[in-house]
């Protein structure tokens, strides 16, 4: 019995390293096939793998905003390399403002993520009214995003 | 314009989403802290993203070119509220490219095949773009649209419109200058460059005969009068016009590549055309397929333009249904005229055509265009017997033409086209010879 809980960490390692395969292999995929559908999935499949990856991690994870820049950094990137070359136009500018542009986005996603982790990591009283409280604030941010979208798309 | 959501905006929302709910259902804040980049960003994107409405005037500097000139396509375009870049995907027709696009001021706009990227709108004031298109290849094209595109800010959305177009141009081919022209037997009354075989009032000496009641005077040649008895007076060739019949077989056509057999043959004609109109001679056309087109013969720049524009229209289809040489009128091939056939000797209903207008005493001339070079090379050993048995029968067919007096050359694309003529000419004088 003392084996399980070791056992069973073994197990969510081999699954974590399975989701990572497959989505760079989906990442790959998307490159070479051109298809933007797959780096959606991609991207799904690699956040699934970081989720699985924080069960072994009794704390919080300090390199999470490098995992958001980096996430977000690879998703523009693939946007924009198959955007390029399907021959749709960039984002404004030449190469040196394309980037620029990626430089302060992923500086910007590293800075927002450390600030949500430090804002969570800050011990507040009343448990149970915070919990609501954050259940609330993501439904709303949820809720906002989802009428944004079906009023301008 | 049509704006539709772009594959990075449902990546976004998926990611934020899940990030969020996953982040709640786990009990990890970094979850919810790595979708948070992804939800502001859509949420901003979503916040300041609106319609964009667009003016586009389209038009081209001219509606006539030459093979090898370019076209100036002008697109006026502006955007309310201004947009940061435009692409637009003109419907360029096969045989023209884009060579360049510039701005209004004079910088470049990168070109990708028919799609030009970064076109800088300044706002509802429309800002000019020149598109430069090289006509490589002549024929009536037409310009059916041109796609605007454009993306919102952070990239969230794509802005789409299609703007039907109905611009008109005509290429016409590019034609050498021949110096030498195949020469008609029989001549017309009317004036031209060509001296006749009838003797009458002209400057080429011709034969002497005593003078007759009703010569004029100055006719008179008073050397050969002084040494002889009686008033011997000059006969001369009077400079006459022939009519001239281009044939131009369209009813098969070896594709192979981009240059084709009727290419060939088009360009041929059109440089026969413009010669012989040079030369004050009649020139008719007859496209040789179905379904059958014809100009009678006519003088001057307006037939030339007629006939160019005939051509433009050639096109080869494969067609079971035949009216056969007999369905053009009379007045589209006069009795003395001259008809030269353009033809690749492939289909069985040109080739006896040719046969029947012979048969009928016209004067007729075949410039082979080769069919060879645009047939593959044979792979198997069986398709290099049927390849031999090919080659031989249009051979045989060659001929059979010869045998009954037509002139028939092969036009080998890398020689000049003069050179043709002057093959024809040589057989031509050849026959006349043998007759005499």
């Amino acid at each position: 019995m003392a084996f399980y809980p070791e056992a069973e960490l073994e197990a969510i390692d081999r699954l974590v390293r399975v989701a990572g395969l497959i989505g760079v292999a989906l990442m790959i995929s998307a490159m070479i096939t051109g298809a933007p559908w797959l780096v959606g999935w991609a991207t799904t499949v690699l956040l699934t793998e970081y989720g699985m990856s924080l069960v072994e991690l009794p704390v919080i994870d300090r390199r999470a905003p490098l995992h958001a820049a980096v996430l977000f950094l690879m998703v523009e990137m693939a946007y924009a390399s198959l955007e390029r070359r399907a021959g749709v136009g960039g984002f404004p500018g030449g190469p040196v403002s394309e980037v620029a542009r990626l430089a302060v986005f992923g500086l910007a996603a590293f800075g927002l993520t450390a600030l949500v982790l430090l804002l969570a990591s800050v011990p507040l009283a009343h448990g149970i009214l915070i919990q609501v409280a954050g259940v609330a604030a993501a439904a709303a941010v949820l809720a906002t995003l989802i009428l944004l979208v079906r009023q301008r798309a | 314009m049509i704006r539709t959501a772009s594959p990075r905006l449902r990546t976004f929302a998926v990611v934020a989403v899940l990030g969020l709910i996953g982040g709640l259902a786990a009990g990890r804040p970094e979850l919810a802290a790595l979708a948070a980049p992804f939800a502001v960003l859509l949420g901003v994107g979503l916040a300041v993203s609106h319609d964009l409405g667009v003016t586009v005037d389209v038009r081209l500097d001219r509606d006539r070119a030459v093979e090898g000139e370019e076209v100036m396509l002008i697109i006026a375009a502006g955007t309310d509220p201004p947009a940061s870049r435009l692409d637009f995907e003109v419907d360029v027709p096969p045989g023209v490219v884009i060579a360049e696009a510039l701005h209004g001021g004079g910088r470049p706009v990168e070109v990708h095949d028919r799609i030009l990227v970064g076109f800088k709108s300044v706002g509802a004031v429309p800002n000019r773009l020149h598109v430069r298109l090289l006509c490589k290849r002549w024929g009536a094209h037409r310009i059916g649209f041109v796609r605007i595109r454009s993306r919102g800010a952070w990239g969230l959305f794509t802005y789409v419109q299609e703007i039907p177009l109905d611009l008109h141009f005509k290429v016409f081919p590019e034609t050498a200058a021949l110096r030498r022209l195949l020469r008609p037997v029989e001549t017309r009354l009317g004036f031209g460059d060509r001296v006749s075989r009838q003797k009458g009032e002209g400057l080429e000496f011709a034969d002497l005969r005593p003078m007759v009641h009703g010569d004029d005077p100055r006719q008179i040649n008073w050397r050969v009068t002084a040494r002889s008895r009686g008033v011997w007076v000059n006969d001369r060739h009077p400079e006459r016009n022939s009519d001239v019949v281009l044939l131009v077989d369209t009813l098969s056509e070896p594709r192979g590549g981009v240059e084709l057999t009727l290419d060939l043959a088009v360009r041929a004609a059109a440089g026969l055309a413009a010669g012989h109109l040079r030369r004050n001679d009649r020139v008719g056309l007859i496209s040789f397929g179905e379904p059958l087109r014809w100009l009678q013969p006519g003088m001057g720049d307006v037939q030339r333009y007629r006939i160019l524009d005939t051509l433009m229209e050639s096109r080869s289809r494969s067609q079971m249904y035949w009216r056969g040489v007999s369905a053009v009128p009379r007045r589209a091939l006069p009795a003395k005229a001259l008809i030269v056939g353009l033809s690749p000797l492939l289909d069985e209903r040109a080739i006896n055509a040719f046969a029947d207008l012979r048969g009928r005493g016209f004067d007729l001339v075949v410039i082979e265009v080769p069919a060879e070079p645009f047939v593959a090379e044979p792979a198997t050993p069986d398709e290099v017997v049927a390849r031999r048995i090919w080659i031989l029968q249009r051979d045989a067919t060659r001929d059979r033409f010869l045998r009954h007096g037509i002139a028939v050359v092969r036009w080998d694309p890398e020689e000049p086209f003069q050179r043709a003529i002057a093959e024809v000419e040589a057989f031509r004088r050849n026959a006349m010879r043998a007759l005499a």
